[in-house]
């Protein structure tokens, strides 16, 4: 033990927080390539990783003596995390606008997403599933990585590299997914706010899928589901 | 910049600086082991999934035999204990190329005094189709249907068998 007397040094601390993430994408592996997999039609599966990553985070905040509010879930500094989002989202949708145009003939569909054919529909949807992955990516993942690498383009880097490696084998998925959580992560780390980050993943997730056919995206599926 | 947008700068800076609290050695011991549960409750959970896949999927209650392969004729039974009416559609193929299909319907009166299913009529018999001159590997495997009637698997029945065609048939 190298650091102070009672307290975990930094290279263990450093373990510690590699291993929760590891731990976290390993739920997610089981998820997505186990139950998908071999499950069968009974999505209840999903909820044993599922229910193991949710409690390792919540212990780990507890421990860790996080609060709600230094997770992101607040308010005061929403305005102030959409103008750290702001100019990636639109730099992101003149990309997705311009490829879909470029590649893809500019055949766009604007409500053909999940949750329904309503604007309504894909607005609730996308914005929980974003905010459930937002948590987890930013408010556990991101944070982890800060204590093994500090704030700056390293957490930041290894955020997004987890985020889009859990998006394979679906390869422009992972490439966008990569490229998404770069923004995401750095934003959080100017301005935390998972609320935020729910709007923005859902707007991109909108824009993504709107523009970009859903066969070149493979319907937006990834681990064993990815191949049919 | 107003006294409030300061005051939030200075709590989202606070927020940061606990992305790195440093972990007491009891917290760190005990989320150690939490980690260390959890990783073996996965694993568990892992192999349940994995049993549960292969019981549901490669029924290992399916029972038969591969009796008899010659130039003329493959015949056998098939039988599955957990349904013991059910006839289940047999497979053939020779020197590994899918050949024919049907139905385990055959009269086998040895099958049944044997108790082997609840009716006489779990037999099959492919008619072997012409072949060239020498020897040939013949399987037959039963097509299960998954309890989630998503997947079907073959499960083989019996060994394999070798018979030889002679020259002029």
């Amino acid at each position: 033990m190298s650091g102070s007397v009672g307290q975990l040094g930094d290279a263990e601390s450093r373990a510690l927080a590699a291993w929760e993430i590891a731990s976290v994408a390993a739920s997610v592996v089981v998820a997505a390539w186990g139950v998908l997999a071999l499950g069968g039609v009974s999505r209840l599966w999903l909820a044993v990783p599922v229910g193991l990553a949710v409690a390792l985070m919540i212990y780990s905040h507890g421990g860790r003596g996080e609060s709600l509010r230094d997770l992101g879930w607040r308010f005061d500094n929403f305005g102030r995390a959409l103008v750290a989002l702001a100019p990636m989202m639109l730099a992101s949708m003149v990309v997705l606008a311009a490829c879909g145009w470029l590649w893809f003939g500019g055949r766009f569909s604007l409500f053909g997403g999940r949750g329904g054919s309503t604007l309504a529909g894909y607005a609730v949807w996308g914005v929980v599933w974003g905010l459930l992955q937002q948590y987890a990516l930013q408010g556990f993942i991101n944070r982890r990585a800060q204590i093994i690498f500090g704030a700056g383009w390293r957490s930041i880097l290894l955020t997004a590299l987890v985020f889009a490696l859990l998006h394979l084998p679906n390869p422009w998925l992972a490439a966008a997914t990569f490229l998404a959580g770069l923004g995401w992560a750095h934003a959080y780390q100017r301005a935390p706010n998972l609320f935020a980050l729910a709007l923005s993943h859902a707007v991109l997730t909108w824009a993504l899928i709107s523009t970009v056919p859903a066969a070149a995206l493979e319907g937006l599926r990834v681990g064993f589901k990815y191949f049919g | 910049m107003t006294t409030g947008d300061l005051e939030t700068r200075r709590r989202d800076a606070e927020s940061l600086t606990h992305a790195s609290p440093r972990l007491s050695a009891r917290a760190g011991a005990r989320l150690s082991r939490f980690l260390v549960a959890k990783s073996l409750a996965e694993t568990l959970f892992v192999v349940a999934l994995v049993a549960h896949f292969s019981y549901a999927h490669f029924n290992p209650r399916l029972r038969g035999s591969l009796d008899a392969a010659d130039a003329r004729e493959i015949a056998g039974w098939v039988a599955d204990a957990d349904r013991p009416a059910a006839q289940p559609e047999v497979e053939l193929y020779l020197d590994g190329q899918f050949v024919a299909r049907r139905r385990a319907d055959a009269a086998r009166a040895d099958v049944l005094e044997a108790r082997r299913a609840a009716s006489a009529e779990h037999g099959f018999v492919f008619q072997t189709p012409p072949l060239l001159p020498g020897e040939h590997e013949a399987r037959v495997f039963a097509v299960h249907e998954g309890a989630d009637l998503e997947r079907k698997a073959l499960v083989e029945i019996g060994k394999p068998m070798r018979f030889q065609v002679a020259e002029g048939r």
